[in-house]
């Protein structure tokens, strides 16, 4: 409770007042040492290098790999921190130089130079093919990750003899709850899934802020929307996707867990996009059971609820905050 | 080239107060009047922007005191939050937050003031092509300044659907006639009076931006060939053809928002209505998606119009401040273009994960991770300008030196977003909120404050005090990077934007310590801008006299009288070269201004 209060003695509240204090040392200096310029500009670029390579080291990184294309997208984020890192450390540290270096030699005058068609030409070629490769390098991944490849469980048609999703749910969103429900895993495929999500069958589970799957488990989600734009967002899934009124937007994952995992894996569904005063409390969970047998029970014993009661559930409470 | 002789632009001599410093045609006061007006919502956007931080750094501290300083928050805080502001408190807070610093403060600032005060000092002019269309364009400010300031005291508050204002959230309105919405306590009057207060100030831009076209292209002095342009009016000229193309699609969406909201029209809401609770909404004839199109159409050339006239801006001090020709003046300009060419086939990268077709996503990637390429042209040319330069290290170098490498910074994390993939990770996070505060505020603004700083003299006839600037300037850089830089942390460990209280998830608690302390520099961060607002007023009084050309510049600006009189010129001047002879063998000195014949005393 307190550390959600104003802490004066925590690092966050004298680190920045000390860093204002030197910013006005440093300022001091600069009346009779020009390069204090220099040091200005050096730690503050050195101190934003350092917090991004020490971050991964105190748990201030990427959230843990959880889904089939979690890595894959990791590894091109790595790619571009790479690339972009080379390029931030040689032009800061050009800066740096001149700014040591801020003065011709004595008795020399600044170069009279207006352009260097050679130089201009390196500097073009050089990161234009870089950029195409990063960009060319995405795309299989975006493919993979939206549903465009030729994997027929993802086609909005399911051919004849087609490998079918083993989960088919909807989500839908609404002010401020994720409401979810399951096709019948045992059900026959559909020739047309997106149509299920308007169509509701006796048979469909349903449940509220609850995403249940099993590690491998090939999930099809349906999303779609009451009343604004919502965005089901699982971070450890690398899966975000906006929800829009009127229409269906499917989307799909398949959860992995760290092998040898025996309990449940519980995992945040956030809402990523601004759909209200209670957007932060819009709050969900991706539960991955350890095995297909563990998560076939638990349906069968929900389903059994249902039907006891016969009817879906009423609107579940808000996911209150717990202290 | 030869350019056409300036005509008579300048007709309109002020003959009493109202005429000379209120409904002036003169674009130097213009200009003026922008700048003020500029400053002050800049505190506005600060204010606002400090408390969306305490919220977000502090989620259970009471505002206590603040409370009591501003009785105006008192009665906005609902009583059950228990001297916390709301959840619905804070959607406005950063809803206006942008919205005031986008099209109250960076625009007019960049545009308004700098456009309407260089561009026709710089070309040559006497004044702009039309005064009266210029006084206009100002004076339209004014409803949208009234309507956003009231837009806090109407009910329901300020507008509350973040300064995209997607429907349904935005649009949803109910049937009975009155503007309170269904879906947020924000989106009634208070949002109607945005959209209303946005109209205007794309009505002030589009009369700003024609009147430049006009003035670059017809009134430039003899010998003033647009290849012997300072950088800067290129930067305007192309940011106000960027300005006539992307502000009426902007204008039409923001009719037909207005329209759902206020007319029972229903071009955002989808054929099967939405529905709030038990309460359902008619069939609709449109789609939200369409909204994000039209607006993203407008709003992503808008983050060019935000930047390059900083860009240009900052080259010219940069000249002046290292004693060094531009390196390549025609690939800066051609990058420009290429920028704003380019600016009008990204938007759809906002809309990666909006549900809109992904092969779209793939050829706006490949257009968004292209138009890197410019920027890293000009980035480049900039360093070989400095490069080997004889640094002089003033308030506006220092601010300029700064734009470039924190433009680097806010310049390469917008490749993250692009790259479609790594985009689902980044998409509404604080990531997000990183690169555009590394574009708009260490970029745009440093950009600002250093053409403050350089063009201060001209426009007051006394200089700003160079020791409160750099003190402002050492304090703004460091804290500026405390303040934004730990967001792209924020961002990768997937902290979302715009939540009211983040300790609410697990997987964001470790974060929180960065929350606070970024919410600490940000209070630091708004208190130094004090320093800036004493220097600039401060120096209207106490400052040194400036003499005509305090910074041995070379551009035409600088043959006038600090401040230039009604008119500018004494004689209309005649251009003998282009601004950026440094480094010569001058008659008197290291430079020959666009004027100087070569034996000629400056």
């Amino acid at each position: 409770m307190t550390t959600q209060q104003i802490d004066l003695s925590e690092w966050t509240f004298w680190l920045p007042i000390a860093f204002t204090i030197s910013g006005i040392g440093l300022f001091i200096l600069s009346r009779f040492w020009t390069r204090a310029w220099f040091a200005t500009f050096t730690l503050t670029i050195a101190g934003v290098t350092a917090l991004t390579v020490a971050s991964p080291f105190v748990g201030w990184w990427l959230p843990a790999q959880g889904s089939s294309f979690s890595g894959e997208v990791d590894n091109l984020f790595l790619l571009i921190m790479f690339l972009t890192g080379l390029f931030f450390l040689l032009t800061e540290g050009l800066i740096l130089f001149v700014l040591w270096n801020h003065a011709p030699k004595p008795g020399t005058a600044p170069p009279h130079i207006h352009g260097d068609h050679r130089l201009e030409l390196i500097w073009t070629v050089v990161p234009g093919i870089l950029l195409a490769l990063i960009a060319v390098i995405q795309m299989p991944t975006w493919a993979r990750m939206k549903g465009l490849g030729n994997e027929s469980w993802l086609s909005a048609r399911y051919e004849s003899g087609g490998d079918k999703a083993d989960l088919l749910l909807t989500v839908q969103g609404r002010q401020w709850e994720w409401r979810v429900r399951y096709r019948d895993p045992s059900a026959p495929p559909l020739a047309r899934p997106l149509e299920w999500a308007t169509h509701p069958e006796a048979t469909d589970l349903h449940a509220v802020n609850e995403v249940h799957a099993y590690p491998g488990a090939k999930v099809r989600l349906l999303l779609r929307t009451q009343d604004v734009i919502h965005s089901f967002f699982v971070p450890e899934l690398r899966l975000k996707q906006d929800m829009l009124p009127g229409r269906t937007v499917p989307t799909w994952f398949i959860p992995t867990v760290p092998a040898g995992t025996s309990n449940e894996t519980r995992w945040e569904i956030a809402c990523a996009e601004l759909c209200g005063g209670n957007h932060y409390r819009m709050r969900g969970h991706l539960v991955i059971h350890p095995d297909k047998a563990s998560f076939e029970t638990w349906y069968s014993t929900a389903a059994r609820e249902q039907s006891r009661r016969s009817r879906p559930p009423e609107t579940g409470p808000l996911a209150r905050k717990t202290n | 080239m030869s350019a056409p002789v300036s005509h008579h632009t300048d007709d309109h001599a002020p003959s009493g107060f109202l005429s000379r410093y209120v409904f002036s045609k003169d674009h130097k006061v213009i200009g003026i009047q922008f700048f003020f007006s500029s400053i002050l919502f800049l505190l506005l956007g600060g204010a606002l922007a400090l408390l969306v931080r305490l919220q977000v750094g502090y989620p259970e501290q009471a505002l206590g005191l603040l409370t009591y300083c501003f009785p105006f928050l008192q009665s906005r805080i609902p009583a059950e939050w228990g001297g916390r502001m709301s959840p619905e408190f804070y959607t406005m807070l950063f809803t206006m937050h942008a919205s005031v610093m986008i099209f109250f403060v960076i625009i007019p600032w960049l545009t308004g003031a700098f456009g309407n005060f260089l561009i026709p000092l710089m070309i040559g002019a006497r004044d702009m092509a039309f005064p009266t269309l210029n006084m206009l364009s100002y004076w339209f400010m004014w409803p949208a300044f009234i309507c956003i300031c009231a837009s806090f005291f109407v009910d329901g508050g300020a507008s509350g659907v973040g300064w995209t204002a997607y429907p349904t959230l935005s649009s949803a309105a109910t049937a009975n006639g009155d503007w309170a919405s269904p879906a947020a306590r924000h989106a009634g009057a208070g949002h109607v009076l945005w959209l209303i207060s946005l109209m205007f100030v794309g009505v002030s831009s589009l009369m700003g931006s024609i009147n430049y076209i006009t003035t670059v292209i017809h009134c430039r002095a003899p010998g003033m060939s647009l290849w012997r342009m300072p950088l800067t009016v290129w930067a305007l000229l192309i940011t106000a053809i960027l300005q006539s193309v992307a502000l009426p699609p902007l204008t039409v969406a923001l009719i037909m928002q207005l329209l759902d909201k206020t007319a029972g029209t229903t071009f955002f809401l989808p054929p099967g209505g939405v529905g709030f609770g038990n309460w359902t909404t008619g069939p609709g004839g449109g789609q939200p998606l369409l909204w994000q199109h039209l607006f993203w159409f407008y709003s992503h050339p808008a983050v060019y119009i935000m930047i390059l006239p900083a860009m240009g801006m900052v080259s010219d001090i940069m000249v002046a401040f290292c004693r060094k020709p531009l390196f390549g003046y025609k690939p800066m300009v051609f990058s420009m273009a290429a920028i704003a060419g380019l600016g009008f086939i990204v938007w759809g990268h906002h809309m990666f994960q909006s549900g809109m077709d992904p092969r779209l996503g793939t050829g706006f990637m490949l257009a968004t991770i292209m138009i890197a390429l410019p920027s890293a042209i000009k980035t480049f040319n900039w360093l070989a300008t400095i490069w080997g330069g004889d640094i002089v290290f003033s308030s506006a170098m220092l601010n300029a030196l700064a734009f470039v490498s924190m433009f680097i910074i806010g310049g390469l994390s917008g490749i993250f977003m692009a790259a479609t993939p790594v985009d689902v990770v980044f998409h509404d996070t604080y990531f997000i909120v990183a690169h555009i505060h590394y574009v708009l505020f260490l970029s745009s603004l440093f950009g600002i404050y250093a053409a403050t700083y350089y063009w201060y003299p001209k426009m007051f006839g006394r200089c700003m005090s160079e020791n409160l600037g750099q003190l402002h300037f050492a304090l703004t850089f460091i804290l500026a990077n405390c303040t934004f830089y730990p967001m792209h942390i924020l961002g990768i460990g997937g902290h979302p934007r715009r939540y009211y209280d983040p300790t609410l998830y697990e997987f964001l608690l470790p974060f929180q310590s960065l929350n606070r302390f970024m919410t600490v520099s940000a209070v630091l961060l708004g208190l130094v801008q004090i320093l800036f607002i004493v220097n600039v007023f401060g120096s209207l009084f106490w400052g040194k006299k400036a003499s005509r050309n305090p910074w041995n510049s070379n551009g035409l600006e600088w043959d006038t009288p600090s401040p230039p009189p009604h008119g500018n010129f004494d004689v209309t001047p005649l251009v003998l070269r282009g601004p950026y002879e440094y480094a010569v063998t001058g008659p008197s000195s290291d430079h020959l201004t666009q004027t100087q014949t070569e034996g000629q005393q400056s």
